[in-house]
């Protein structure tokens, strides 16, 4: 008699381990399906983030430098450049490509004359309308 | 017995952190809507305040655009005053002609690519229409930025209605 019982209460452990494993195997899975997608989102919206601030600010400064007439200079410094991001002009908007992500933001003017790459500090200058951007 | 408690624990352990699970990933998705809504929503307004500014306050590229008669790809900005604030009506007059068939080539100058965009030239007591170019949305939109703007024509103070809009 004790015998059995003891193999039935064996099988029940057996049973209650099988669930307990399953259902914490299938909390992992999710849970790791979660964080990754998240931090493939974090990865994706912080390069969205650094895209769109830095197309958005060097076409602020352009606009601005326009704005302010002929003769109007401003030294442009990005706070955060990093190195994978490209940035180009093209007629009245100015793109920042970046490895997940790319933006645009337009410019007032198109008559841009763009000397050499842009980099971390750039020169804007308003020559008798016409926006030149030189190295800094 | 003991069995079927564990069960039981687990289970509803189980449907807590499915609950908190979804949770979470409905508040990101809440968050990352809320967040690119309200960032469009600003680069419109940067965007509406800069060609605003064009217009009011530059007289366009080159100075004296006007003379052409149209707008085409020699004219890179545009711009409607001689000084700061004051209209030339031969500006307003070409802007106003070239409404049907360079609607888009004149947006893309003032740097309103992705939006529709309407100006109004009114008198002081917006009895008066003098100028209207492109398109309004007479109210029916959420995303829209409707802003106004003091200037002079013809020596007298006019308002200047303009709406950016869509997108």
């Amino acid at each position: 008699m004790q015998a059995k019982q003891k193999k039935e209460l064996k099988a029940q452990v057996s049973a209650e381990f099988l669930v307990i494993y399953s259902v914490l195997l299938t909390i992992s899975v999710i849970g790791f399906v979660i964080y990754y997608g998240g931090s493939l989102n974090y990865f994706q919206t912080s390069d969205i983030l650094s895209a769109t601030k830095d197309s958005h600010s060097i076409a602020a400064a352009i606009n601005y430098v326009y704005l302010a007439g002929d003769g109007a200079e401003y030294s442009f410094k990005f706070t955060q450049k990093s190195n994978y991001t490209n940035i180009t002009i093209f007629e009245y908007s100015v793109n920042s490509e970046r490895p997940h992500a790319s933006s645009s933001a337009a410019i007032l003017n198109g008559d841009v004359d763009q000397d050499g790459t842009i980099d971390s500090t750039v020169i804007i200058r308003n020559s008798h309308g016409s926006i030149i951007i030189e190295p800094g | 017995m003991r069995g079927q408690m564990w069960v039981f624990d687990f289970s509803v352990g189980f449907l807590v952190i499915c609950f908190v699970l979804v949770m979470y990933i409905l508040a990101w998705n809440e968050l990352v809507l809320r967040w690119s809504i309200n960032n469009e929503h600003n680069i419109m307004k940067t965007s509406a305040y800069f060609a605003a500014e064009s217009l009011l306050t530059t007289p366009g590229e080159p100075e004296s655009w006007e003379t052409m008669g149209y707008i085409d790809g020699n004219i890179s900005a545009i711009g409607l005053v001689n000084g700061r604030n004051e209209f030339n009506t031969l500006k307003l007059d070409i802007l106003v002609a070239e409404n049907l068939s360079k609607y888009e080539d004149i947006k893309a100058r003032l740097g309103l690519q992705k939006y529709e965009f309407g100006l109004r030239v009114v008198d002081f007591s917006k009895d008066t229409e003098y100028y209207e170019f492109g398109k309004f949305s007479n109210g029916d939109l959420n995303n829209s930025i409707s802003f106004e703007r003091m200037a002079i024509l013809n020596g007298e103070p006019v308002i200047v209605e303009m709406e950016v809009w869509g997108g």
